[in-house]
Formats: C-alpha cells, structure tokens, sequence
C-alpha cells in the first residue's frame, strides 16, 4: 500500500490527468487503483460522515461502505469532467441521509445520537470536539453547510469547492460568508458571544 | 462596506492570515468575526482528522479485505455462527464498525476451524480444558505451519489448532511481524477465542526464540481439582475466560502433576492485573469460605518461574507487553492510557478480554455509555503492526477510579 502522496491532510490535489487516468483504472475496478482512491480520499469521506453523525464508530462504519459502495458501482461512475471524491462525497451523502432516515424510523429524529460519547465535553483533545459548531451547522441551508464543510473540514480551496458543487467561485465566496455569519448568530443566541472560538 | 467587499476581504484574509490593509474599521470588525467562526471550524476539523486517521487502519483493512472478496466473487454472509460472543462490549469498543472489520475475518476463521474439527480429536482427557466461546492464553511450540493455521503443541494439551488471520497481532522481542513467519519450533504464546474443542481463532500471538521442532507429547488425562489440597502450588500454563466474566480457569502445573482449577473471577482479576506475565507465574492454590465448592483463589508466589513449555530456564519466554496507567481518552476503540512512560494508545479489539476487577463497573455500566476514562488499567498486548507505539490488547483489567 502507498503512502498518500498528498501531504499531511490527505487532500487530493493531484494532477487532473493523473487523476483521470486514476479513475479511469478505478472504473476497471483495478485494485490498484481502488487502494490509491482509499488512500487518497479516505480522511475526507470520513470527515464528510464524522461532521453529521454524532456517533464516531457510525462515522467509521459509513465512510467504509462509501468506498465499498463505490467500487460496486464503479462500472457506472462516468470519471469525465468529474472529480473521483466528489462522486465518494455524494454516497456519502445518501448513505448519510439512509442512515438518518432509519434512526427516524427507530424514534430517533436527530442525527446526533445523545447516547454517544461526544455528547459531552472530553478531558481528551482528541476527542474534545466543538458539538456546538456542529450544532450550529445544522441550522445553514444545504448550500451553506456544503461550503462550510469543503472549504473548513476538507480544506478545499475556493475554486475546488465551485468545482465539485458545480457553482462559481463568487458564488462560493458568498455563502461562505453567509454561512459563517450565519453560525456565528446561532453560537452568540447561544451564549458564545462574538468570538466564535470559545474552548 | 459591501457584501462582495466582505466576501474579497475574507477571501484575501483567509489567503495570507490577515485582513488586507485597506479595509475600513467597520470592515475590518466584520471580517474578523468570520475568521474567527473559520478559524473555530478549523481547529474542529483537526481533531476530526486525528480520529480519521485513527480510524484508517482498520477502514484499510476492511476495504482490502473487501476488495479481495470480491475479486473471489465471495458475498460475505449476514450472520457469522464462529463469532465470539462480545456482544455487550462490542457497542463500546468499535461498535458496528469493528464488528464489520472483524466480520472478513471471521469468515476466515469460519473457513479453517471448519478444516480443523472434521479432524479426529485427539485427546478426550484435555477437551474440558478449552470451552467454546471462551477466551484462552496458552503457551506452546510450534510443530507445523499450513496456510493460515499452525499447529502448536502444548506440553499439557497436545496440539491445538490455531488459525491466524489478517487481524491476528504477532510480534517477538524486536516488535511487530508478519504471521506469515511463523516456523515449526518457535515458542509461542496465543490468545483467542476458542472455536472448537482444539481450536483456537488467534487474536494475539507473541514469538521467542525457536527451540526446534517439538517432538511428540503423550495425552495425558488432566483432572479438575475439586477438592482443596492445602501447600498445593505450581505454575499457571494455561488461563481460559468465560465471555460473561464469571468462569475462570487455569492450568496448575506442579513438579509432578497437572490440575486445572476453576479460579474465582475476583481472585483471576487480581491475578491477571498484578501478574506482569501470567502464563509461567508460580501461585498458590487458596480456599475460601465464601466461595462454592470447587472454586478457589490464586495466590502470586514469588518469584514467577520460567514455564516449563518453553524450554529451559534461561530462554526468553514468549511474553505480551503489559501496559499500566490511566485511561485518559477513548476514540472509538482507541483508549488513550497514561503511564509513567508516557501515553500508549490502547487497541480494544472484540476478541480482547474485558475485566472488571474490583473497580465497581459491570458490562450493564458499559452499556449506559461509562467510558472508564479516569480508571486505572492493566492491559497486555502486543504491538500493533500498523503503529509501533500502539499496543493491540489482550486482555483489559478495569483496576478502579485514579484518585
């Protein structure tokens, strides 16, 4: 197995024709290539699924079957003009939502599970994660909260974030703004005033 | 101060890690607010990326596995029938995402021990010593290797079966290897789960020094001791652990005799937290009044002793890591645990034994969400092979809550 070849945040800004021809392969279901999409793409599916799911070992379950959904589907992903992680980001997604939905159907009508472990502050950073910008989150339009995630968590930059949601880079730049503005109206309501970074 | 004015000066302030020079006070206000809301998100995304990277390892093996079922036009099956039963612990530690890691290689399991009990059984004297299901720690020297299952001869149990997979953690005194490189002679220590009466699904396995290739031992017939013997004392060879906790067995080797002995789980967690290595350790066999009949107390002699299985004294003795401290932090199945040399990251994996001890928890606590952070553990192991700092554990004794 090769190492991400990426830097340390695991992003994927290859090269557009070697990414091409990595997807291409991928589409062969060469497992080559499948392993190099993993390792690559992993830490961001993981993030995707970790930001709306309160639970962490449900996070890992879901980004798991992304990839296996992915390579069982390969022979229909059309890699032409679209980047491989943003076809992982959108299973992703509908695993996501699928999973939402059935905890509904069990009575459970918010995707952050209370019983879990970061329902409370942690002694650990590792685990010491900011629930209330999560929660803060929840309230952005689906547009938002995309920016949010892509160009925040996933670091993207703002002209891969207009690629992979199909918008333009001053559209972006706008809900980008907009979004955060819109969290920090929601932390202040909430009793974090104006800094945004309360510990 | 417009909204594409603020939308630019985010934009350049998010770029270089200041506000452009020009913006305006009120401008200047605006931004940093944003930033700070950005910045709060990032450090977020931090700690995210720390738990995915804790979690890669695993996914890894996972996918892999998947991507190799595939290509063997394999479905992997719903329900597992060799899986070790872990249920109520397996939600804590891993959840369904271990569970899912694990299931490849249950089915690998399913596929060897389905090769190993059509084989004739051997010694009818040594069968109540390993009971399915349970957890077991034995000692032994390996006398054939095929494919994903060595055969290892116990001095007391004749050969047992034991099937390595992808997840077994091997290692020897230099750290982490490949299972792959097991040989006929090497002195082992195994822990698993028993899956069939001589078979054993390997989560851990240390390796020392290959002593040759054993020859045949005689059956012998091992009697439970029912009855307390007073002075009775030898070495622990063999340690077996009932899912529930309650049932706890060892092997009692003395100069002239064998003896398993139920032990009372009380007395096991003592033993096993205050017993660095435990297979080899020299005790005492104790009564006790409040116990039921045939159910005894061990008692640490000091000093342990070589156990007699590998060799001669002398020899380095296959032996896990023992780790001690306290659980600071748990990501998913990672206990992050302190001790005076540090902070070990933990590996809890649904093989791994999970005792209670004295420390007022019980598995019904796990299940109402207690993390046992803030608890003091003994934990042995041995090195995860994706991480050298990472132990993969064995077995877990909750001690009780760090002053």
């Amino acid at each position: 197995m090769r190492e991400n070849e990426d830097g340390p945040n695991g992003s994927a800004n290859h090269d557009p024709s070697d990414a091409e021809a990595l997807a291409r392969r991928a589409v062969q279901r060469d497992a080559g290539a499948w392993e190099q999409v993993f390792e690559l793409h992993y830490r961001h599916v993981f993030a995707f699924v970790r930001y709306r799911l309160r639970s962490g070992e449900e996070a890992e379950d879901i980004a798991s079957q992304v990839f296996e959904v992915a390579y069982s589907r390969a022979d229909r992903f059309d890699y032409r003009g679209v980047p491989i992680e943003g076809w992982l980001i959108g299973i992703a997604r509908n695993l996501v939502r699928d999973h939402i939905k059935k905890l509904g159907r069990r009575g459970i009508d918010d995707e952050f599970d209370d019983s879990l472990e970061l329902s409370e502050p942690d002694q650990s950073d590792a685990v010491g994660l900011r629930r209330d910008l999560l929660d803060a989150m929840r309230g952005l339009t689906g547009d938002q909260r995309q920016v949010i995630e892509l160009r925040f968590l996933l670091d993207k930059s703002v002209l891969e974030t207009a690629d992979l949601m199909n918008r333009s880079e001053d559209a972006v730049k706008n809900l980008q703004r907009r979004a955060l503005a819109a969290m920090q109206r929601a932390l202040v309501s909430d009793g974090y005033p104006g800094s945004g970074g309360a510990e | 101060m417009t909204p594409d004015r603020i939308d630019d000066l985010l934009e350049r302030a998010l770029e270089r890690g200041v506000i452009p020079t020009e913006a305006t006070p009120d401008e200047r206000a605006a931004v940093q607010q944003l930033l700070n809301q950005a910045a709060a998100l990032k450090r977020n995304a931090s700690l995210i990326e720390q738990e995915a990277s804790a979690a890669m390892p695993t996914a890894r093996a996972r996918f892999q596995r998947h991507l190799a079922d595939q290509r063997a036009g394999l479905q992997a099956p719903v329900a597992l029938p060799a899986k070790p039963k872990r249920g109520a612990l397996s939600r804590w530690f891993g959840g369904g995402a271990m569970a899912l890691a694990s299931s490849a290689a249950a089915i690998a399991i399913v596929a060897v021990v389905a090769l190993v009990v059509i084989q004739p059984f051997e010694g009818v004297e040594s069968a109540s010593a390993l009971t399915v299901d349970d957890y077991v720690q034995v000692e032994g020297v390996v006398s054939a290797t095929n494919d994903g299952v060595v055969t290892v001869q116990s001095a007391e149990l004749g050969n047992l079966e034991i099937a390595l997979t992808d997840l077994t953690a091997v290692s020897d005194a230099n750290g982490a290897r490949q299972a792959s490189t097991l040989r006929p002679g090497d002195s082992v220590l195994v822990s698993g789960v028993v899956t069939a009466k001589r078979a054993i699904a390997a989560s851990n396995v240390a390796v020392a020094d290959n002593t040759g290739v054993p020859t045949a031992i005689a059956e012998r017939k091992i009697p439970l001791l029912q009855k307390f013997r007073p002075n009775l004392q030898g070495s622990v060879s063999l340690i077996t652990l009932s899912p529930d906790g309650k049932r706890a067995r060892v092997l009692l080797k003395t100069a002239t005799e064998s003896f398993l002995v139920d032990i009372d789980a009380r007395s096991m967690d003592q033993f096993l937290a205050g017993t660095p290595r435990p297979l080899g350790a020299l005790v005492r066999i104790v009564e006790a009044p409040d116990l039921p009949g045939g159910v005894f107390r061990l008692q640490p002699v000091e000093p342990p002793v070589i156990s007699p299985t590998t060799g001669a004294a002398g020899d380095a003795p296959p032996e896990f890591q023992g780790v001690r401290g306290i659980v600071v932090s748990r990501n998913a199945n990672i206990l992050m645990v302190k001790t005076d040399r540090g902070t070990v990251p933990v590996i809890v994996r649904l093989t791994t034994s999970i005792r209670f001890g004295d420390s007022g928890l019980s598995v019904d606590d796990i299940r109402n969400g207690e993390r046992v952070i803030g608890y003091e553990v003994a934990i042995t192991g041995n090195t995860d092979p994706e991480s050298p700092r990472r132990v993969i554990a064995t077995i877990i004794v909750v001690i009780g809550k760090a002053p």
